[in-house]
């Protein structure tokens, strides 16, 4: 089991029509990621790398190449294949956190449960146990406009988590937020990686970076 | 599976719930539009089932087995021209000579006879009729007693009065009027009982409002005519219309009538009035019915456009869903619930406001609305489709947005 990635991504291409124009953003991108590793993807903004979060997070697909997850090409999957593999095995945190404006802290933490077919007991429970680690026990019932961005990203990681999924997708997690809380949010990721989750943190920020063990450069669609 | 099914469908409720509480403006309007098509479409069903009922009412108290000969064609009773041809003799002739004829009841009109007692004046119909008229119509004697064999006999001057006479003259009170004597076309007469009351207008012909007198009395006394009746009240055993065709014949034949003459009287059954109560309600149920249907319309777009907008303006929310594992039937069925939800809500709020207006239509008009259990079931099965309809192409725009742009939107 050891060997088998968790993630495998071979000569993965994309391209975007602009009018008649084809421009391919990823040029063949080769990535392995194991199970318990922390990564960031670094590149500047048009190097293509959330075009690749895109599709590792299977919310965009590959124009070719495979995409192997723990060994499985989940290349050919129809989109309700799709969400229910997004649903089980990812968790999104965003850059803008992307809470729903007009429901509570904890119902955003419940969020992905609503589309899970497992049946999980005390889900509300278990929303504000993770909540609650995450320093959030007093902010429970808050819309997301009455917190913080620091907060707010708080309540995108506890919802990432709620589902249990193998890989937390991070694109940008700290982009919004001042450097005190960046790091807050930094130590509340890189102490997930230590308990045994796949980290993957999408950044420009060589800092970020620095924060993972391992670090991918992309440029121009391609790893270098 | 079953249990697990219903706990997921729960939780999509639960979504499209906080949603609709969320966009309050938005289900307000939605709900304002949907409320006023069902409102109309509560009043259609209402009025129509308020008329068969009353129709059946007044089939079965016409009688279905009677029918009501008028003096004159009907050519002349439409132009109001008021000539009478039939006799107490033709009355005779259709009781001995008519197969299966077991009553005859022989009615004189008096149109806009003053009734005056004291200070109090008042205009009415006064028929003149036998001691029958009440058991035959089933018009039952409410207080007092009915005018006898022998008051026909005698001309005497008695009347029995009916409950908008009582209302009128004698301050709604029926016991103090019997035993009065009141002047009808300035002649006294002794009242000596009062009509139970029958609570049906025709238009602007109120049932309560008449008096019946002996026939014998209303001839020599107020119309002084020896010879002719106004009308003759006939029922029969066996099959209707083969008696009808009897009378007919037999009428024609004593009148005089050959070949091509049109009939100097005018038959009328229990299926005319209620042919003809349809009819006047027809004409409000086409009114409702396009108007209903045109404000349902109107309500349904109304909700489908402020749910394109919905959509758009929520497009981010959709991605987050849809990130976090929404399928694209998820979507559908979310943002279906919200519309059918409002649309369940607003049929809720019609309903209510019917039964409002339905309360004024009885009290100032002469409308008959009746509620029935099958007004809520209807209701509510118009809404859901109403809702689905309105809400099937916002839902579908909703589903098909791209997950990426949708979010990053």
């Amino acid at each position: 089991m050891e060997n088998i990635p968790i993630i495998e991504l071979k000569e993965i291409r994309k391209s975007f029509f602009i009018g008649n124009r084809e421009i391919e953003v990823l040029k063949g991108i080769n990535i392995k990621i194991y199970e318990k590793e922390s990564i960031a993807i670094i590149g500047q903004s048009g190097s293509g790398k959330t075009t690749l979060m895109n599709i590792i997070g299977c919310m965009d697909r590959a124009t070719s190449g495979t995409y192997l997850f723990k060994g499985k090409d989940i290349t050919t999957f129809n989109d309700d294949e799709l969400s229910s593999f997004r649903n089980e095995s990812i968790g999104f945190v965003f850059q803008q956190f992307h809470l729903i404006p007009y429901i509570n802290a904890l119902d955003n933490v419940i969020l992905p449960t609503i589309y899970s077919k497992k049946n999980i007991d005390n889900v509300k429970q278990k929303a504000i146990s993770l909540l609650t680690e995450l320093g959030m026990h007093d902010r429970i019932y808050n819309k997301p406009t009455q917190l913080s961005g620091g907060q707010q990203q708080r309540v995108a990681i506890a919802r990432a988590l709620i589902n249990d999924p193998e890989i937390i997708l991070a694109d940008e997690p700290t982009g919004a937020l001042d450097t005190k809380t960046s790091s807050e949010i930094m130590d509340i990721l890189t102490s997930l990686n230590e308990k045994g989750k796949t980290i993957i943190i999408i950044t420009h920020e060589q800092e970020i970076a620095n924060r993972c063990k391992k670090i991918i450069r992309i440029s121009d669609g391609k790893i270098v | 599976m079953a249990k697990l099914f219903k706990i997921y469908k729960l939780r999509l409720f639960n979504q499209a719930l906080k949603a609709i509480i969320s966009y309050p403006l938005r289900s307000f309007f939605c709900l304002i539009g949907i409320s006023l098509g069902i409102l109309s479409i509560t009043l259609i069903i209402a009025s129509i089932e308020g008329a068969n009922k009353k129709a059946l009412q007044l089939f079965s108290d016409f009688g279905p087995d009677a029918i009501l000969i008028f003096s004159g064609s009907e050519q002349l009773r439409s132009a109001r021209i008021r000539i009478n041809t039939l006799t107490f003799d033709d009355m005779e002739a259709i009781r001995n000579h008519i197969i299966g004829c077991y009553e005859t009841i022989p009615m004189i009109p008096v149109r806009n006879m003053t009734v005056a007692y004291g200070d109090k004046k008042w205009r009415t119909l006064g028929i003149g009729s036998t001691t029958e008229y009440f058991t035959s119509w089933g018009w039952r004697i409410s207080d007092g007693n009915s005018f006898s064999e022998e008051d026909i006999e005698e001309f005497n001057n008695v009347a029995v009065i009916g409950q908008e006479i009582v209302k009128q003259v004698f301050n709604g009170d029926p016991q103090s009027a019997i035993g009065k004597t009141i002047l009808l076309n300035n002649k006294p007469f002794y009242i000596a009982g009062v009509l139970k009351e029958r609570g049906i207008s025709f238009g602007s012909m109120v049932l309560d409002d008449r008096i019946i007198m002996p026939i014998t009395t209303v001839m020599r006394e107020l119309l002084n005519e020896r010879k002719y009746i106004g009308a003759i009240r006939a029922r029969f055993y066996g099959d209707l219309n083969s008696r009808i065709e009897d009378v007919v014949s037999l009428l024609r034949e004593r009148h005089g009538l050959k070949g091509e003459m049109p009939n100097d009287f005018t038959i009328r059954t229990a299926e005319d009035a209620k042919q003809f109560l349809l009819v006047l309600q027809g004409t409000l149920v086409l009114f409702l019915g396009i108007t209903g249907s045109i404000s349902l319309v109107v309500g349904g777009f109304v909700m489908a456009n402020l749910f394109m907008i919905s959509v758009q303006e929520r497009s981010s929310e959709i991605g987050i869903r849809r990130a976090f594992g929404a399928k694209k039937n998820h979507i559908i069925t979310q943002i279906l619930l919200e519309c059918v939800i409002i649309a369940l809500a607003g049929s809720l709020i019609g309903l209510i406001l019917s039964f409002i207006a339905g309360k004024l239509i009885l009290a100032y008009t002469t409308i008959p609305i009746s509620f029935s259990y099958k007004v809520f079931w209807i209701t509510a099965l118009v809404a859901t489709i109403v809702g689905v309809i309105s809400g099937l192409y916002p839902a579908k725009r909703a589903a098909s947005l791209n997950p990426v742009e949708a979010l990053f939107a």
